[in-house]
């Protein structure tokens, strides 16, 4: 059950990024890295990116997504929250 | 001290798991980076569905994405168009007269007529995280990456930027960092643009050059390839530069229809782009068609046709 909510979470935020809607995106973003991990996020920047042919430019979404990996993990433990992981 | 320890061990576990994760991502960007086209074939297929619902809320009459779509965006667009259709109404007979008489210059010329591709525009630079045009239209219907995009007859927009079998993106040409050489008539200069976002670009010329609110700006290097207009001059006169804001002459928001040139773009020859200088200003010189005497435009057209021969 834990498994399709994450999923369905993951495919929101694809689904809002190709919106333009990116706060909520942002927001979707945060539940889903507080609940799992933001490894998982680095995927679906290269996804994203991939989709919209940024990789002959800059692929924006997969450098933010890696440099939010990096700090939601460094952060997690310092403001004491659970690092879970699928 | 056995619990300090522990608690280090884990702590070092967990960076060296950051650390593993970020290697692995940038190994797989510099991948990306090598290898974009099969980077964006993999996407375009994982990603298939949630393109269905993202083109299906965007462009569905069903109930669901009607509600969803901002209703004042619809009224707004069809007041519009509402006013699109008034004044095309009347600029009609004038456009058909000077589109008449500009074919026969070019037919004098010996310009070849392109056909092109009509595409529905699906998402504009608002809709999308990007400042991309998103069109339904793909390789399956002959687009391709680097091919012109205009409104209307000669008005150029764009390019495409990516092409997938049945969708394609099309950078436009203010979207910030693209760049690009032009031609200002009226001021008969050459300058780059620089896309400023938004819908303007911006072209950068030397004080003392005689750029006006109104100067048509033309691309040489497409065919036929007229930007947009000077909107707005910044000249401080204590500065070696001015600036030109040119805006496009369709707002990007109202854009619903686009027509893609079938030959995509290759970097003209200077001597080329000269030519097609040379007859932007013949164009813009305002000369009576009836003085022209057809000896002089026959040389011309043979003279054009022997450049053209290898």
């Amino acid at each position: 059950m834990r498994f399709f909510t994450y999923l369905s979470l993951y495919l929101l935020i694809a689904l809002l990024v190709l919106q333009n809607q990116l706060l909520l995106a942002m927001l979707a973003v945060c539940l889903f890295t507080y609940y799992t991990n933001a490894a998982w996020l680095i995927l679906l920047g290269f996804l994203i990116d991939g989709y919209f042919g940024s990789f002959t430019a800059t692929p924006m979404f997969t450098i933010v997504s890696i440099l939010w990996y990096i700090v939601s993990e460094f952060a997690k433990p310092r403001l004491n929250l659970r690092a879970t992981s699928l | 001290m056995k619990l300090h320890s522990r608690h280090t061990s884990k702590k070092n576990e967990q960076t060296e798991k950051i650390v593993r994760v970020t290697v692995a991502a940038l190994l797989m960007l510099v991948i990306g980076l090598a290898l974009p086209d099969f980077f964006s074939f993999t996407s375009k297929i994982i990603m298939a569905p949630v393109h269905n619902v993202h083109s299906w809320i965007q462009t569905s009459d069903a109930r669901l994405p009607m509600y969803l779509r901002d209703r004042n965006d619809l009224i707004s667009r069809i007041t519009e168009l509402e006013q699109t259709v008034a004044i095309a109404a009347g600029t009609d007979l004038t456009e058909r007269r000077l589109y008449k008489e500009n074919q026969w210059l070019r037919q004098l010329l010996g310009v070849q007529n392109d056909s092109r591709i009509g595409a529905a525009v699906i998402a504009r630079p608002g809709q999308l995280p990007y400042d991309y045009l998103q069109i339904d239209k793909g390789k399956e219907d002959g687009i391709q990456a680097g091919a012109p995009v205009y409104v209307g007859k000669d008005n150029v927009i764009g390019v495409v930027s990516y092409a997938t079998e049945d969708y394609s993106f099309v950078e436009l040409f203010t979207t910030p960092g693209f760049r690009a050489t032009a031609f200002i008539s009226g001021a008969n200069v050459m300058a780059t643009i620089d896309g400023y976002g938004g819908g303007i670009a911006r072209v950068r010329v030397p004080q003392g050059v005689a750029l006006a609110v109104g100067d048509l700006v033309h691309l040489p290097s497409l065919d036929p390839g007229v930007f947009g207009r000077i909107a707005f001059l910044e000249n401080e006169p204590s500065q070696p530069e001015q600036f030109g804001y040119i805006a496009l002459s369709q707002s990007v928001s109202s854009l619903h229809y686009v027509s893609i040139g079938k030959e995509v773009i290759h970097p003209s020859e200077p001597p080329a782009i000269e030519e097609r200088v040379r007859a932007i200003i013949t164009e813009t010189m305002n000369i009576d068609v009836a003085t022209l005497n057809l000896a002089s435009t026959t040389i011309i057209a043979s003279s054009s046709d022997r450049s053209t021969t290898p």
